[in-house]
């Protein structure tokens, strides 16, 4: 597997012969352009990131969420109440 | 009467006033929708906008409370959610999606009665910077439909241009709000992030996104922002931003030394000079160094596709987007539903991001980035000790061709350079424009300002529109 497919098996894509040519040179171009961070000198003391302060919870009261009917709405199959996929355990 | 000459204020003043009611002036803009048709900036004018506006005229007969922006339309970017309307992010995968619920944004506009006016073109879920990216067309630019009108919010800012709505919101990620506001000869604003709640938006790169207007004046961009802004339960990285700021009698303008060495080139660079000498006797100029600046966007081009690989994973084939067909099994589903839904540059931003998060790469693409990410902050930090605003370009040129980058993605991520840096330290900037370039299309100036002094940044862009805006 070059680089390129396992990018797409990461990825979730497929890309054909003719378009994986095309990109490959274009991903390198890309990279060739963010590349030169990695020769940039970071200053010892920078520090540590700061923790990011934890938002504030709302209190814990039951009330109205959308309603199964809302949330399936786009879903591209759904059968009595439920998402559709292929058989996914045998 | 031409409400597309009026600005957002005067609209509102007017409907408050009952100079003119808002059914009159919704009525104006879909015909000029219609009119301007071949701009392809709308997608689509909402079919319940002139009733909206009789409702608001009702009530304001009727002498009831009305809030800030009552009867004025507002469009809203096409990744921003209305409930029951549709949204794709100018992608074919979400074409049939209808939003469930309503963003923050637009709650906050419907609760001040705006009229939610419609949904403007953009590049795919956000990517990209010339509004060529998309499944509706491309948008043209307000100015010369031979060029881009910028993006990724090109339909909002070429929508405001061409006088089809007063107001529209776009969202900015690393320019996305700036670059096509400048191509247009609009103003379009960035907030410090967290200020605007970015519930019921599409996530593109979450700890770099932040939606905002774009309309022809400062003060407008300023009152539809303070609408928008607060802290929300539903976007845990909201802040309470006030918009205020200490007002004082003369303001420092920094220009930076890297800028300006970045834009040296530029066909534009004389003209940015000149309008600079023009500022000499209503604002204090001195020099600031931010060593790192130009680093920003390597910075950004790792972040953002990172952050946004993660966000589109949930566009999967099951739960909203379109399923491609002849699926045998979940990972054939999501294969090829991804690879048929999902355009050339989205994907490409899908893969970059696995590449800077995989093992191997990740100390040195998304790591390293990280800390550059605060090396520039802190060189911010130092440089508005010195100054109240960082002016600079919001682009090394003016608008270009349609066609003329979009098979060269390198050349179109330059673009770039001189807005990524406000997302990159999440601090506001504003694009307010100030000339014309050669070609005949506007050129645009940018306010950089310090975390939470949008106040300062916006006073500083009104005075600016006095002595060296475009008139």
């Amino acid at each position: 597997m070059n680089k390129i497919e396992h990018l797409e098996y990461l990825s979730k894509l497929k890309f054909s012969d003719e378009e994986r040519e095309k990109f490959e040179k274009e991903f390198d171009d890309v990279l060739a352009f963010v590349d030169e961070i990695k020769a940039l000198e970071i200053p010892q003391d920078l520090g540590r990131d700061k923790p990011i302060a934890l938002a504030k919870l709302r209190e814990d009261e039951p009330k109205e969420s959308m309603s199964n009917e809302d949330v399936l709405q786009n879903a591209p199959k759904q059968k009595d109440g439920c998402y559709v996929t292929p058989l996914v355990v045998e | 009467m031409e409400y597309c000459d009026l600005t957002l204020i005067e609209i509102r003043d007017g409907i408050k006033n009952g100079q003119f009611s808002s059914e009159e002036v919704v009525k104006y803009f879909i015909a000029r929708c219609e009119e301007k048709k071949s701009l392809n900036a709308m997608i689509e004018v909402f079919d319940d906008v002139l009733e909206k506006a009789k409702e608001v005229d009702a009530k304001i007969a009727k002498g009831e409370k009305v809030g800030i922006l009552a009867g004025v339309p507002v469009a809203i970017k096409d990744n921003i959610l209305c409930k029951g309307k549709k949204m794709a992010c100018a992608s074919k995968f979400l074409q049939n999606f209808v939003a469930p619920y309503s963003s923050t944004v637009v709650e906050k506009l419907v609760a001040e009665d705006a009229i939610i006016f419609g949904r403007t073109n953009m590049d795919e879920f956000a990517m990209g910077g010339s509004c060529e990216n998309t499944c509706y067309g491309a948008c043209h630019n307000a100015i010369n439909p031979e060029y881009v009108a910028g993006g990724s919010s090109g339909g909002s800012a070429a929508a405001v241009a061409a006088g089809l709505v007063p107001c529209a919101l776009g969202t900015d990620t690393g320019g996305s709000i700036r670059q096509p506001a400048s191509f247009n000869g609009v103003v379009g604003v960035k907030p410090t992030y967290g200020t605007v709640s970015r519930y019921g938006i599409v996530a593109f790169a979450s700890s770099l996104d932040q939606a905002s207007p774009i309309a022809k004046t400062a003060s407008d961009c300023e009152l539809v922002l303070k609408v928008l802004a607060g802290k929300d339960a539903n976007d845990s990285t909201t802040i309470d931003n006030k918009l205020t700021g200490v007002h004082k009698s003369k303001y420092k303008l920094g220009v930076c030394r890297q800028v300006m060495q970045a834009f040296k080139d530029s066909p534009c660079r004389e003209k940015f000079y000149a309008m600079l000498e023009k500022l000499n006797d209503t604002f204090d100029i001195v020099q600031v160094d931010i060593p790192h600046i130009q680093n920003s966007l390597a910075c950004y081009y790792i972040i953002a596709p990172a952050e946004a690989t993660s966000n589109l994973a949930r566009f999967d084939g099951v739960k909203y987007t379109t399923r491609a067909d002849d699926t045998s099994d979940l990972e054939s589903v999501y294969v090829k539903s991804r690879s048929e839904g999902f355009g050339k540059e989205v994907k490409r931003r899908i893969m970059l991001g696995n590449y800077v998060l995989s093992s191997g790469y990740f100390d040195a693409y998304y790591n390293k980035a990280k800390a550059v990410q605060k090396l520039i902050r802190r060189e911010f930090k130092t440089a508005f000790e010195n100054c109240d605003c960082i002016i600079m370009p919001t682009t090394s040129g003016s608008a270009f061709k349609i066609g003329e980058k979009i098979s060269d993605p390198v050349a179109m991520y330059k673009e770039d350079l001189f807005t990524v840096p406000a997302n990159i330290v999440g601090v506001p900037a504003i694009s307010v424009p100030y000339g014309v370039a050669e070609n005949g299309l506007p050129l645009g100036v940018q306010f950089y300002a310090d975390e939470q002094n949008e106040a300062v940044m916006f006073e500083i862009a009104k005075m600016f529109e006095k002595v060296g805006g475009a008139k």
